[in-house]
């Protein structure tokens, strides 16, 4: 018994130190746009029946959450400490689920579904959160090795700074923002493609939605790997200038492919002004932002991301290409501003 | 501050180009596996691709990576890692060389492999300035010493020429460890 509780203290103490997840997902743009969505379903009606009604964004969000969750767990106590504590396989099930379900950011969540959706809501977090924690715990216990196909190793291109990209690319693969992406973005050419009388109107914002979920990433591109790469890119003797463009591109290479059957023009607008405005974060702001989490920004500037970049995108779909001619000359500013802004970061 | 005659805030470039360096985060591409970091600077710093595969093809084999080359850098030991930010800092043979504690965590043979590199390179008329806490191999292989204590310059010597190791040096400046016996830990 006085070895269970231990390592319940335990598990308290680690949680605590912990809540700095809720810093990853507050200052999401996708998040964020995702609970004005929903909290304009609740203003409109019952909150009963508006879980219901965007039963869709309620899975799109909690899902890649519920994940977050369930890696933090497994990360919480590690494996291979574990192992060598003198615990039965019963114990260690139930520390696992325990750690599980007393996740700070999960009790709170579960109780708001409870109270303000009731029941079945409640319930349905749950059996969502069970499944979602089910297969991450599975997969993470499966004897393969995730590998970049050959076909996408962009190191190998005659381009001198093809590793750049290669790592950039690597780890934008390492945000749920990309996968969230790239789900709506699957979701949406589906719909055009086999839906029936799909909507030309809505092409435009789905582009404008998977922009928005991909562009917090646009301030924190120099650490996304808790900014060790940063280091490396210092001590390179490259110009800032050719660091910031391999980045950028990298960036909105992928945004226009996923984008490309919805609305390209929209999509690319949206990703450079995204860029553009979340320079001065990407080069003066150190974040330490982990693998398999959504990217955490500074609300200001995500704000402004969506706003500009919305307008930028609606612009670029309904009044012409000139709009899109803004949005690059803005980020070939934003190039020669963080040019500068590198230069001084190394002389200082 | 000034390398080789030529101040930072003018010639970065010029200046990162001429130096190699083994920085304590060690600076690796953490999702990429030990030879794609190298074949990723080897072109920044003018190499062509067969260039730099030659190079680190060598360096890979010189400090026993060869076997674990395809794998992610968080995911090797620490070992591997530190080795592997060396082979970053050696791949374009600098004329200066800044490395922060090569030789911890480092196994003997590869200890023994990078003792000779920077005898070479040293031959070769580049500059090296190490840190290092292990002071056996400091006693071997520096030229000059400098002791820093809270912060301060206490001793500055040739270990060739001087009177004292080392290790001598070092312990009168900080003074004579005292070890303890813990009671516990008796049988």
């Amino acid at each position: 018994m006085a070895q269970i509780l231990a390592l319940l203290f335990l598990l308290k103490r680690l949680m605590l130190k912990e809540l700095n997840s809720f810093s990853s997902v507050r200052f999401n743009n996708f998040l964020f746009s995702i609970l004005f969505i929903m909290s304009a379903g609740l203003e409109s009606g019952a909150p009963k029946a508006a879980f219901w009604s965007t039963l869709f964004f309620q899975i799109v969000l909690l899902a890649p959450l519920l994940v977050t969750f369930s890696v933090d767990t497994q990360h919480r106590l590690p494996p291979e400490r574990v192992a060598t504590w003198p615990l039965t396989c019963t114990q260690r099930l139930l520390l696992t689920s325990v750690s599980f379900a007393l996740n700070p950011l999960f009790i709170v969540l579960f109780f708001g579904y409870l109270f303000w959706m009731g029941l079945a809501a409640g319930l349905f977090f749950v059996l969502l959160a069970l499944i979602v924690h089910g297969t991450v715990y599975a997969v993470a216990r499966l004897s393969f090795e995730l590998r970049t196909p050959a076909g996408l190793n962009i190191s190998r291109t005659p381009v001198k700074v093809g590793g750049i990209a290669q790592e950039m690319w690597r780890e934008l693969q390492g945000t749920l923002d990309f996968w969230t992406a790239l789900l709506i973005a699957v979701s949406g050419t589906l719909y055009r493609l086999f839906g029936r009388a799909p909507e030309p109107e809505a092409f435009p914002m789905l582009s404008l939605f998977v922009g928005i979920t991909m562009s917090t990433i646009g301030q924190r591109m120099l650490c996304l790997d808790e900014g060790r790469a940063l280091l490396r890119y210092r001590l390179l003797p490259i110009a800032g200038w050719k660091l910031l463009v391999t980045q950028d591109m990298t960036f909105l290479i992928p945004l226009a492919v996923m984008v490309s059957l919805l609305s390209l023009r929209t999509g690319i607008a949206f990703g450079l002004v995204a860029i553009a405005v979340g320079r001065y974060p990407s080069l003066r702001q150190r974040a330490n932002q982990r693998r398999w989490r959504f990217v955490g920004g500074d609300p200001r500037f995500g704000v402004a991301q969506v706003l500009l970049g919305g307008l930028a995108g609606i612009g670029a779909a309904r009044i012409g290409l000139w709009v899109l001619a803004v949005a690059f000359a803005l980020y070939l500013v934003s190039v020669f501003w963080g040019e500068m802004l590198w230069k001084r970061s190394l002389a200082a | 501050m000034f390398i080789g005659g030529l101040g930072f805030r003018d010639h970065g470039v010029e200046i990162r180009r001429n130096l190699g360096v083994l920085p304590e985060g060690l600076g690796l591409f953490e999702s990429l596996t030990v030879i794609e970091n190298l074949m990723a600077v080897g072109p920044i710093y003018g190499f062509t691709k067969s260039e730099t595969a030659a190079r680190a093809a060598d360096l890979l084999g010189l400090l026993d990576l060869t076997q674990g080359r395809h794998t992610v850098a968080r995911n090797c030991s620490f070992g591997m890692r530190k080795k592997t930010a060396l082979a970053m800092a050696l791949l374009h043979k600098p004329r200066v060389l800044l490395l922060d504690e090569p030789f911890e965590g480092i196994d003997p043979s590869s200890s023994a492999v990078i003792e000779m590199l920077l005898d070479q390179l040293c031959g070769d008329g580049a500059t090296i300035l190490l840190t290092s806490h292990i002071l056996s191999i400091v006693q071997k292989i520096a030229t000059r010493v400098v002791i820093l204590h809270q912060g301060r310059v206490e001793s500055d010597f040739n270990p060739s020429t001087a009177d004292e190791g080392v290790e001598e040096a070092y312990f009168s400046i900080v003074g004579e460890p005292q070890p303890e016996v813990l009671d516990w830990l008796r049988s």
